[in-house]
């Protein structure tokens, strides 16, 4: 009942795309306000979860993964004569950021462990790992994964205070 | 791609400077071993590391050791007589083991483990991050 004395309030001509979903028995049982404004809450929903900036995310915690690999692999050749360390192509960050100034349409590019060529090393076996940085760049790695993970956690607290009206504890 | 990344290098890794460390062990134990199961002085056994591809068959995968060798560099001759394997001149070969070596390579693959122990945290904390999502 008091789902009734709420909804009115919400603008019935909301100006949002039609969701391109099928209308579920429920929804189309309702009367057309009630089930307008409901068809806009789920649009709204997808449109969240579609955003680029969320997209965009989602692929960044992968590449945070891929990229936990490569140092892990890093770390554990650490004491491997003539080990090259790998790292994602230098390039990623620009060819990501490309993909992502250009709203997400083009492909996704894929992380890739290579070689790190632009490593050099003063140690006599010919290893280019270097501890202190491989741990440092863990670190970092670490922190960006955290970000990114509470960007998720966020958007997800928000949607559930949206339909909640209180925030989850 | 695993649910903790990483983790066949690194566990790989740990296992790899565990054997080392072994071997560190038998050598500093074999130190003044003049008469080993062969019959003759004992000589230090090193290993050799190898990387290796990853299950994608790309690099970034974790290390082995590919070989456990033997130095075959001769240990030093003392001058002993009352020594049970003395020569007839009295002098004893002794082992090509050197403490103060071993105890360097027992610390640089302790700190190896350590340091892959260290991604394994790390790795820990971002699948237990990555668990929190929407919480």
């Amino acid at each position: 009942m008091r789902v009734r004395q709420i909804l009115p309030l919400v603008p019935t001509r909301f100006p949002l795309p039609q969701p391109a979903i099928p209308v579920f028995m429920p929804i189309s049982g309702l009367s057309t306000p009630l089930a307008h404004t409901l068809l806009c809450l789920i649009a709204m929903i997808e449109q969240l979860f579609s955003s680029a900036n969320y997209q965009a995310t989602k692929q960044l915690l992968d590449v945070a993964m891929v990229r936990h690999e490569a140092l892990a692999a890093n770390l554990s050749n650490i004491e491997t004569p003539g080990y090259k360390r790998v790292d994602l192509p230098k390039d990623f960050a620009q060819e990501f950021a490309a993909h992502v100034r250009a709203g997400g349409g083009s492909a996704v590019p894929t992380p890739k462990i290579v070689e790190d060529s632009a490593a050099s090393s003063r140690r006599k076996d010919g290893n280019t790992v270097q501890l202190d940085k491989e741990l440092l760049a863990m670190s970092k790695n670490e922190a960006e994964y955290d970000m990114l993970t509470e960007f998720v956690s966020g958007s997800i607290k928000q949607l559930k205070l949206a339909i909640t009206g209180r925030s989850a504890s | 791609m695993n649910f903790i990344s990483g983790i066949n290098a690194t566990s790989s890794a740990l296992e790899a400077e565990k054997i080392r460390m072994d071997i560190v062990a038998e050598n500093i134990s074999n130190a003044y071993t003049t008469k080993g199961i062969d019959g003759k002085v004992y000589q230090r056994k090193t290993v050799a590391f190898e990387s290796m591809m990853n299950s994608a068959g790309e690099r970034g995968g974790g290390v082995r050791i590919s070989e456990i060798g033997t130095d075959s560099t001769p240990g030093e001759m003392i001058y002993n007589p009352t020594h049970p394997h003395a020569d007839k001149d009295g002098m004893v070969q002794m082992p090509n083991v050197s403490v103060s070596t071993e105890m360097v390579d027992l610390l640089a693959a302790s700190r190896a483990y350590e340091a892959n122990l260290a991604v394994v945290r790390n790795a820990r904390q971002m699948a237990a991050k990555a668990l929190t999502i929407g919480r």
